[in-house]
Formats: C-alpha cells, structure tokens, sequence
C-alpha cells in the first residue's frame, strides 16, 4: 500500500472518533561515494525499502543522530542544514574524518517510514520522499568538557547540508541565490554571480492594493 | 571493517533471588486530543530489558565472581546473561522427550569450574527474517506447554536473544505461530533450535547501583541491577 493511502486509512474519516496513531519515523540516506550510510529514528536494525536501516536511538530514549529540521524553501532561505553525530570513538573519527571527500556534493535524502502493529521492524507500506539535501561539506569538532575530575573527550562529526543546488525538480524545492553559488563552489567555479531571483524580500499585498 | 563487540558470560553463580524479563518496547508523546487526553506514539521494536534484586551473595565463589564484575560493569560492557528460573520460563516438569535430555558439559566461564548445563529446545519450523515479530516453532513433542508471558531465546553465533511470547496459537497441538517482543535480530531457519532456557545480551543499566562493599570482606548485597538489551 502506499503511505499516502495507509495515511488516510489511518486517519479515518470524519464518522470515525478512535485516536489517530500513525507510527512514523524519518530514514536518513547519506549517499556518500561508494559508501552509502542508512540511518533511521529509531532502536534498532529496520527492514524496509530493500534496505537495512540503522537505529540511532539508544537504550535511554535520546537519539544519537542529531538532525536539523527543515524549513520551506520556498522563501528563498537556503539554510545550511547540519546533521550531527555528537559521540564517535576515536578509530571511527579519524576514519572518518580521512574520508571527508567521499560525501561533498553528495545527497542526503530523508524519507517517511511508517510501522504498524504487528509488522515488527519489517514495514511493508511503501517509504515516502520528504526531502532531499545536497552535502556541501563536513565539520569534525574534538573537544574536552567537564570539570576536574572528570573530564570528557568528545568527538563528533558533522554533514552540512542544503535544501537544493537549484535542481527544481527535487518536488517542493526552488532556485535560490544561495544554493546556487555553493553549488557553483562544489563544481570549483570561483566567481559564480549568483542567481537573482527577483521575488526574495519583495513584499505582496492580497486582496486590494494600497 | 566490522567491529565485533565483545561478550563477556554472566557468572552464574551470582544468581538473582528476584528477576522480572519484560519487553515492552518504548514510546514517544503523541500528541493532546480535542478532549485533552495526552495519547503516546508507539515506537517500532525497541529493547528487552530484564531485573535482578539480589540477596546476600553466600558463597565464596559468588563473592569472588561479584568482584570481577563491579569491575566489568560499569563501562558498558556487554554480558550474557542467562533468565533465570522463574515463572516467565517453560515449567521444568513440562519439558520431557529429547528436550529433557539435552545435556552438555562445560565450564563456568568465571570460575573455570566444570558444569553439567541443560538447554531445553524445540525445532523452527518454517523461516523468519529478522526484524519480524512472528515465527513458529514444532511443539508436537512437548504438547501446549508454551503460554504467553514465557520467554524463549535463540542463539547465532556467539550471541543470545531472548524473547517474550506476546501470543500463540496452536495448529492442531504441533506447530506454534508465536508473536514475540522484541522483534527478532536474527533470521531463523527451519530446524534452529528455539530455547527453552534462554540468555539475552544485556549492559548493566545502573552498574553504580548495583556495587556494594563487602560486609566484613566475605559477603556482598548487591543492589538491584537493569539490564537493557545490548543491540548487535
């Protein structure tokens, strides 16, 4: 079933008076070069897609993937957009951190999971699309925390992300000036003049002129 | 590059007097309805977690096994740690046939002491994938004694799961469709061995809770311990 049709199922109608429970979780797809990372909001290992997806909640509740939430585009913002792995052990860090090319200008697509009773963490109602983020770059911050006598090393790794590089065919996404000199950047054009758009800052009156 | 986690044994001999195994997965806030009843949202799968509540540990040799671990617990460390007999197992006096007979020998992983184990067990029947919740297992031998509320486990590998039994239904007396809690970690094939006296792999919660001195040097109280099943 698609999750728009399992959506409205679940829903109801307006006769119906139960509690809505939609159990939807966001899959993270970092599409990094010839390593494609799978997360999900969740505990655990999720089957769905065709695809392993890797938990990042932990046994107490918190979520150690960090994501950034997602604001319309269509204003003409292009926020940069981090997505952060706040605790990796040292081993990981440097591997990661010598491997930081594999995931400029890549992209990072977030889907819609939805779980029902009974299915365990095998869904069969099909994912659904909510965004799509070109990596722009990443951020590897060390640092120690804490007080005497207890001292903290913290390493975590961070993707920089944003909404669109001026691909409108990515549904729901525009040209931005913004988004279009970072792309430029990625594609090593150092003097891109940008895009005008014309239509950002511009202020509309609906429903009778002044 | 894979990392293998390490898996440390539970000593046996620090048995819990009191335990609980529940699987009752976990949930987030939902959201408030018109008439201001706060719902919870339900989240997929989600981790067993167990109880212990010790007495005075008596013999030497659990005191000793105690002392490793107050120095093992505490970073996280991964144990397997059996379900010790209690209600939420298959009755022993249900448990005859082959399954009674499956004996082997071995050594207590602590003490290097040489010990007769028994793991109860009854065949899969059909294939399960991981991350399922429902599977079935032949009972023909041992007859309706599985109910809901017991736990059961399987073994890959080096590594142990344990299952609550959410429900179950009988075809005929033989084979069992089982919903279980936790989803399953591990694919199953026909013929794996669902077992009757399971372990979980488990970090300790609150391991600076459950460290107490020793009383006079000999005996120590452990306090209550939380197990949450360690994810592999």
């Amino acid at each position: 079933m698609t999750f728009e049709s399992k959506l409205i199922e679940i829903v109801g109608t307006q006769a119906d008076a139960y509690d809505i429970r939609a159990t939807v979780r966001k899959c993270y797809h970092y599409d990094f070069a010839d390593a494609p990372v799978r997360l999900w909001d969740g505990e655990g290992k999720l089957y769905a897609g065709g695809f392993e997806w890797l938990g990042t909640v932990v046994a107490d509740g918190g979520n150690v993937h960090q994501s950034a939430a997602l604001q319309d585009p269509r204003d003409g913002a292009s926020p940069a957009y981090e997505f952060t792995l706040p605790f990796v052990d040292k081993t990981n860090f440097d591997a990661m951190k010598a491997d930081r090319s594999l995931a400029e200008g890549r992209a990072l697509t977030i889907y819609y999971v939805l779980c029902e009773e009974g299915e365990g963490l095998r869904p069969t109602t099909e994912m659904r699309f909510c965004a799509k983020l070109i990596m722009t770059g990443t951020k590897f911050v060390e640092q120690v925390t804490g007080s005497p006598g207890s001292f903290q090393f913290v390493r975590s790794a961070t993707v920089v992300a944003r909404t669109s590089t001026g691909r409108s065919r990515i549904p729901g996404f525009t040209w931005t000036d913004t988004s279009q000199r970072t792309r430029a950047a990625l594609l090593g054009i150092t003097s891109d003049s940008g895009f005008s758009t014309n239509n950002d800052g511009r202020t509309y009156f609906v429903g009778g002129g002044v | 590059m894979a990392i293998t986690p390490i898996i440390h044994q539970w000593p046996e001999s620090v048995a819990p007097i009191n335990q609980v195994f529940q699987a009752n997965g976990a949930s987030t806030a939902g959201g408030m309805t018109l008439g201001g009843a706060m719902t919870e949202n339900p989240s997929p799968g989600g981790r067993a977690r167990m109880s212990f509540v010790f007495s005075p540990l008596a013999m030497r040799e659990s005191n000793e096994a105690m002392s490793w671990l107050a120095s093992m617990m505490g970073n996280g460390a991964i144990f397997s740690v059996p379900i010790y007999n209690s209600v939420q197992l298959v009755p022993e006096a249900d448990i005859f046939g082959v399954a009674a007979n499956n004996f082997f020998d071995t050594a207590d992983p602590y003490s290097a002491i040489a010990i007769r184990r028994w793991e109860p067990f009854v065949p899969v029947s059909a294939t399960a994938l991981a991350g399922a919740v429902t599977m079935t297992a032949d009972l023909s031998e041992l007859g309706k004694v599985l109910r809901a509320g017991h736990v059961i486990g399987f073994r890959s590998g080096t590594y142990d799961f344990s299952h609550a039994v959410k429900s179950i239904s009988y075809d005929g007396g033989s084979i069992a469709t089982i919903t279980i809690e936790p989803p399953l970690r591990r694919a199953l094939t026909a013929g794996d061995k669902m077992h009757l006296r399971p372990k979980m792999l488990a970090t300790v919660e609150n391991a600076s809770e459950v460290v107490q001195p020793f009383t006079s040097g000999r005996h120590m109280t452990p306090g209550p311990a939380r197990f949450v099943e360690a994810l592999v």
